[in-house]
């Protein structure tokens, strides 16, 4: 059904799509927001400004600046105003260079004044880093530990399958909390901890496939024909469980997105101020108000996870034909 | 009333054979007495238990415990002109020996527990051996060090024997509320730290309240002890403390219109109160500092004029504005303003970086590469600091700190560490620089940070300062007959501690509440927030 | 079959062990010690030491694991060190909340799942299909706790509908359906935020399963004899559908007990997740060991079981 093929190939095509736009956003960030994404301008002038918020600046020779709606020179003064609050620089404390400059913030700021596009697209470089190499850490450890156990005799299977349920049973929220609070929390720590928390599907997966597939016709011939154990693993078990572990994968990387944020919402993973998705709507908290900071990380969250998800359907509908419809 | 989920089943169950019946509630109403007079108090945390041997500490349980229980004297948070008075509270009057060595205590007479029983010496005797008993390892255990023995010397008067006269006899004779041996006294020592549902079964107390109810995680209630001790009865019939684990859910509540009081806002949260119609904000002191302490065994921090160029460095004032928003002081040392034994010459140091910088250039600290950060020998003035990962405002001011000394061309790394074991790095000096708070002790007794007897496991001396001469004021202020005579020493250690700044003393935070503007008598003070509960009283209920 | 049945309970008492085990292992490894120390200069650090020698944690390691687990297996899981009572009875307090949170996000899961993932698959690729498939795509990406926090600012603050947290109204005087009011009223914003993602997940699982079924020789013999496509839906497909549905039921039990924390802290809930969560800043040993367990055999349970139904409900795993 051709009608068909090209459905879900579009599905993929746009899976892709929005996964490439949001990953190239995110290392292009530097080019696309001027502002650093750490830094706090002037924060009790400019925090928690709203979407499209302009500031006029005022470079200090100190080296580092001020901001106030307007900013007017008088004489041997310079005049911060608006907001509330005056404020008042000698011009001899004005970096003379070029005293005065303008910002504009289009996605509005934090609570201490911070860009949010600026921490929106260097925190989705630290969200998607981190889940796609906690997902690459889950297959390292999943598929061969799963290819072990599937091609093993009776006792060691049953031993592999027991560490792979322990593993599962025990509360993925009881370790991910207990392994953040043992090892110092950092971007290397979230990997290892959603990695080390997220093999065993990947394992179970890659075990039960290979079962499937031991058991089929052309490897009982290989074996037939002499083939071994790890060369039969490598040539003929691997590329038969990619297809699944593929879908797998990109499932697991929609999971892993939105694990990372939980895990920085709730304090225990990446340590700010390095920006996160999930730093930055744990940001938001008590600050309902100002629903801009809650709003676009969620949003490049949800659309990160959907991106995912639309791969995966669509790899599973590409190893699967056999689907009707129910009322045709 | 708590809705428990056993209950609830119960109710469901109810309801349900109700509406089978057809009569779905429509009984008679009972007759209506005039409305009582409710307050509720919201807490981020929950009661954590009854006996405060085993479970006080904690501000907010302290606080509840103040209103079950009596000490002998109640502190008053009178100490802007001299050390804070011990008003009479069980005990009516106190006399101390002529050898220094002896206190007595004389009770009240009408002093009685919840059940009826009088208050006793023997009462007096038994908090004490409990106080001191290893099993039970009483958190404050110290204060009765100095206390050799506790006399009986007839039902309503008691004598604590010292080893030494020292200047905080009363205080800590006092410290610890009165337990009630008639009710208390059957469990071994050996059992009190597991057998907390015990005591609440056993509770009478002496306070102006009794604990009515308490659904742990959900809601403490108190209603007027019928049979207290003190000479005031509650202006109001019940106070209910809900329990919302969630700081920021909890002042969602508030303005909700759920919550009638709330202790410990945020300054941005404080905006949010004043405007609102329903709320007032209570503006108190706070009794304590926040800091940045640099540990003198690491270099350049054992250096006195590196101290001062980064206390220099950090604009304080800009943090108090963005991040108290004017509600907090910059620090200067650790006496706070307005205290009696504050050095009424001392100033914070100015925001100056131009001075820090040439500090440091003198230092040798130079940008020898041009990328805008200083070095000495090839190394950065880099430091890490380290902070409670779960304080918000702690985190923030580490942010906007590291911004501020970028400019002077310190590299800073912000480290946050989860609460516990943050408590493991101050013990072991694993830091380089940390940011920190502390609640002042009334008695002003600096030893535990500053004195280098407290280097090591017995004290929070965590950054190794040492200075003789501030261990021999110390120690003399200890030896003074009474602590208003120690004020010269107390404000030398101030000028000592401002010239070598072994902390960079960075705010003085106001304590900041919410109250319901129908809600009267409420005094929140560096003591309490709601100390004087059971003066509070409801407008609309008089009406 | 009771021997079958017995091979399977000790395998899952293994595995319980083994979890218990390595929870204890884990929670020794924390940094710092147990029971909250107060915040105050006048408490030396010595004082964490005598406090473990006063819970007996300054015992060597292999006499506590040996007493912890003999007296656990007599149902004494010890004191917990933060809220000096049974940690039993600290977990058993919370439990009730976190079932009644959980089923009635895997109601809503359930019911929502079913009835758009029937009404999608009625028609594959018509108006409704379409747009709820796009609608699920997007609702299933959801994380709980966002939604959590967009539920709360629109439905608690902006347009306060219901209340902002907790479990009921302080100082509610009423009936028992005044209270019950009540409670729903406070459970609807995190169900809510739990099952809502959840039920657009299961949407696409029932519709995915009605679709695989409809290409089955036997509904194919259906239509053939005429049945209406309601019919051929509701009699035969469903029916074969139940096994997969099953099966996803399992998925969801598995994580009831553990699956909804920032859900449970954004909305104060005093669940299991938010008991272990302060468990764990308190370091309370007992409580956090418990609540491991506890949630060990949760996740056994549920997949046991829906290893179970699957067997006694899809003929082809049943027979085979």
């Amino acid at each position: 059904m051709p009608e068909r093929r090209s459905r879900r190939d579009l599905t993929l095509r746009a899976g892709l799509a929005v996964l490439a736009l949001l990953t190239l956003a995110t290392l292009l960030a530097p080019v696309l927001v001027r502002a650093d994404p750490e830094l706090a301008l002037d924060p009790a002038a400019t925090a928690l400004s709203p979407p499209g918020a302009r500031f006029e600046t005022l470079r200090l020779a100190a080296g580092y600046e001020l901001a106030a709606p307007r900013v007017v020179r008088s004489g041997d003064r310079f005049r911060l105003e608006g907001r509330g609050r005056e404020r008042e620089v000698p011009a001899s404390a004005v970096d003379p260079a070029r005293p005065l400059g303008r910002v504009k913030f289009w996605l509005g700021t934090d609570a201490l004044g911070r860009d949010v596009a600026a921490r929106l697209l260097h925190g989705g470089r630290v969200s998607l880093a981190v889940a796609g190499a906690s997902v690459a850490l889950s297959l390292v450890l999943g598929v061969p530990l799963g290819l072990a156990a599937g091609l093993a005799r009776r006792r060691l299977d049953t031993l592999l399958l027991g560490t792979i349920e322990t593993a599962q049973a025990f509360p993925r929220l009881f370790l991910l909390v207990a392994l953040v609070a043992i090892v110092p929390a950092g971007v290397g720590t979230t990997v290892a901890v959603l990695g080390l928390t997220g093999w065993m599907p990947v394992a179970r997966l890659v075990r039960a496939e290979t079962r499937r597939v031991r058991a089929s016709d052309f490897v009982l011939a290989a074996r037939a024909a002499g083939v071994g154990r790890t060369r039969l693993a490598l040539r003929h078990l691997l590329p038969n469980v990619a297809a699944p572990v593929a879908i797998e994968a990109s499932l697991a990387m929609g999971a892993a997105v939105t694990t990372e944020a939980a895990l920085s919402f709730l304090g225990l993973g990446v340590p700010p101020p390095v920006p996160s998705w999930g730093n930055l709507i744990a940001d938001a908290r008590g600050l309902e108000a100002a629903w801009w900071v809650a709003l676009f990380p969620g949003l490049a969250l949800v659309a990160t996870v959907i991106a995912c998800g639309l791969i995966g359907d669509a790899l599973r509908d590409r190893m699967d034909p056999r689907r009707g419809a129910l009322a045709g | 009333m708590a809705l428990r989920p056993g209950r609830f089943v119960a109710t469901l169950g109810a309801a349900l054979l109700a509406a089978g019946c057809g009569d779905a509630g429509s009984g008679p109403e009972p007759a209506r007495e005039a409305a009582p007079a409710v307050a509720t108090v919201g807490t981020t945390v929950d009661l954590a238990g009854v006996n405060e041997l085993v479970s006080g500490g904690v501000r907010f349980t302290n606080e509840i415990l103040d209103q079950l229980f009596l000490s002998l004297l109640a502190e008053q948070p009178d100490w802007a002109e001299h050390p804070p008075t011990l008003a009479p509270s069980l005990a009516e009057s106190r006399e101390l020996a002529a050898d220094g060595r002896q206190l007595v205590f004389h009770l009240r007479a009408d002093a009685r527990w919840s059940d009826g029983a009088p208050v006793t010496a023997e009462d007096v005797r038994f908090t004490w051996r409990a106080q001191r008993a290893p099993e039970i390892a009483w958190a404050y255990a110290q204060s009765k060090e100095a206390i050799e023995d506790v006399e009986v010397v007839d039902a309503r008067t008691v004598r604590f024997r010292f080893r030494h006269a020292y200047p905080y006899q009363v205080v800590d004779a006092n410290d610890g509320r009165i337990l009630p041996e008639h009710a208390w006294s059957a469990l071994p020592f050996e059992s009190w730290r597991r057998s907390e549902p015990w005591f609440r079964e056993r509770l009478v107390t002496s306070g102006p309240f009794r604990l009515a109810a308490w659904d742990p995680g959900q809601e403490i209630v108190l209603e007027p002890n019928p049979e207290s001790s003190g000479t005031t009865r509650p202006g109001l019939d019940r106070v209910v403390f809900r329990v919302v684990p969630d700081a920021a859910a909890l002042v969602e509540r508030l303005l909700a219109g759920e919550i009638d009081f709330l202790d410990g806002l945020t300054p941005r949260d404080a905006a949010r109160v004043e405007a609102s119609p329903r709320l007032r904000l209570a503006v108190s002191d706070a009794r304590q500092f926040d800091y940045i302490a640099w540990n003198l065994r690491r270099a350049p921090f054992d250096d006195p004029e590196i101290r001062l160029a980064l206390t220099l460095g950090i604009d304080r004032q800009a943090l108090v504005d963005a991040l108290w928003q004017g509600y907090a002081r910059v620090a200067a040392g650790p006496v706070p303003a307005g205290v009696w034994a504050r050095d009424p010459e001392l100033a914070p140091w100015p925001y100056d970086p131009q001075r820090a910088r040439e500090i440091l250039a003198r230092r040798g600290f130079r940008d020898a590469d041009g990328d805008g950060l200083l070095e000495r020998d090839g190394k950065p003035l880099a430091f890490e600091l380290t902070t409670n990962s779960a304080n918000r405002l702690r985190v923030e001011a580490a942010v906007l700190i590291r911004d501020q000394l970028r400019r002077i061309g310190v590299t800073v790394q912000p480290r946050l560490i989860e609460m516990n074991a943050l408590g493991e790095v101050m013990r072991s000096g694993g830091f380089e620089a940390l940011l920190g708070g502390w609640a002042i002790d009334t008695t002003l007794d600096f030893r535990p940070y500053f004195h280098s007897a407290s280097i090591g496991d017995e004290g929070w001396n965590t950054i190794a300062y040492r200075n003789p001469e501030v261990d021999r004021l110390l120690d003399e202020v200890r030896a003074e007959p009474d602590l208003a005579s120690a004020r010269p020493r107390l404000v030398r250690v101030q000028r000592i501690l401002h010239a070598e700044q072994p902390y960079t003393f960075l705010w003085e935070p106001r304590r900041l509440a919410a109250v319901a503007r129908d809600l009267e008598g409420v005094e929140v003070s560096h003591l309490s927030a709601f100390g004087t509960l059971a003066r509070w009283s409801r407008r609309s209920a008089r009406d | 079959m009771a021997k079958v049945l017995a091979r399977r309970l000790s395998i899952a008492a293994a595995l319980v062990l083994a979890v218990v085990t390595a929870a204890f292992l884990l929670v020794e490894a924390l940094p710092g010690g147990p029971g909250a120390l107060p915040e105050d200069p006048r408490v030396p650090p010595a004082q964490a030491e005598r406090l473990r020698a006063a819970w007996g944690l300054d015992r060597p390691l292999g006499e506590r694991y040996v007493r912890f687990l003999l007296s656990a297996l007599g149902g004494d899981w010890g004191p917990s060190l933060a809220q000096h009572r049974p940690a039993a009875e600290v977990i058993a307090g919370a439990l009730p909340w976190t079932l009644l949170l959980s089923g009635t996000a895997l109601l809503i899961e359930l019911a929502g799942g079913l009835a758009l993932g029937l009404a999608a698959a009625r028609r594959p690729g018509g108006a409704f299909d379409r747009a709820s498939s796009v609608g699920t795509l997007a609702l299933r990406a959801v994380p709980g706790f966002w939604l959590a926090l967009l539920l709360l600012s629109a439905f608690a603050l902006r347009w306060p509908l219901a209340p902002a947290g907790g479990v009921s109204t302080p100082g509610l005087d009423g009936g028992p359906f005044a209270r019950l009011a009540d409670l729903a009223a406070h459970l609807a914003l995190p169900a809510l935020a739990i099952g809502l993602p959840a039920a657009a997940g299961a949407a696409r699982f029932v519709r995915a399963a009605l679709l695989e079924i409809a290409g089955e020789p036997f509904l194919a013999a259906a239509r053939a004899r005429g049945l209406t496509p309601r019919r051929v839906l509701f009699g035969h497909a469903l029916r074969a559908a139940t096994a997969p549905l099953v099966q996803l039921l399992g998925f969801s039990l598995g994580g009831v007990l553990s699956g909804s924390l920032a859900v449970e802290v954004v909305f104060a809930w005093p669940g299991m997740g938010r008991v272990v969560f302060d468990a764990l800043a308190a370091r309370d040993y007992p409580v956090l060991v418990a609540g491991a367990a506890l949630s060990a055999v949760a996740v056994i349970a549920a997949s046991a079981l829906a290893e179970l139904a699957h067997a006694a409900l899809d003929p082809r795993v049943r027979d085979a």
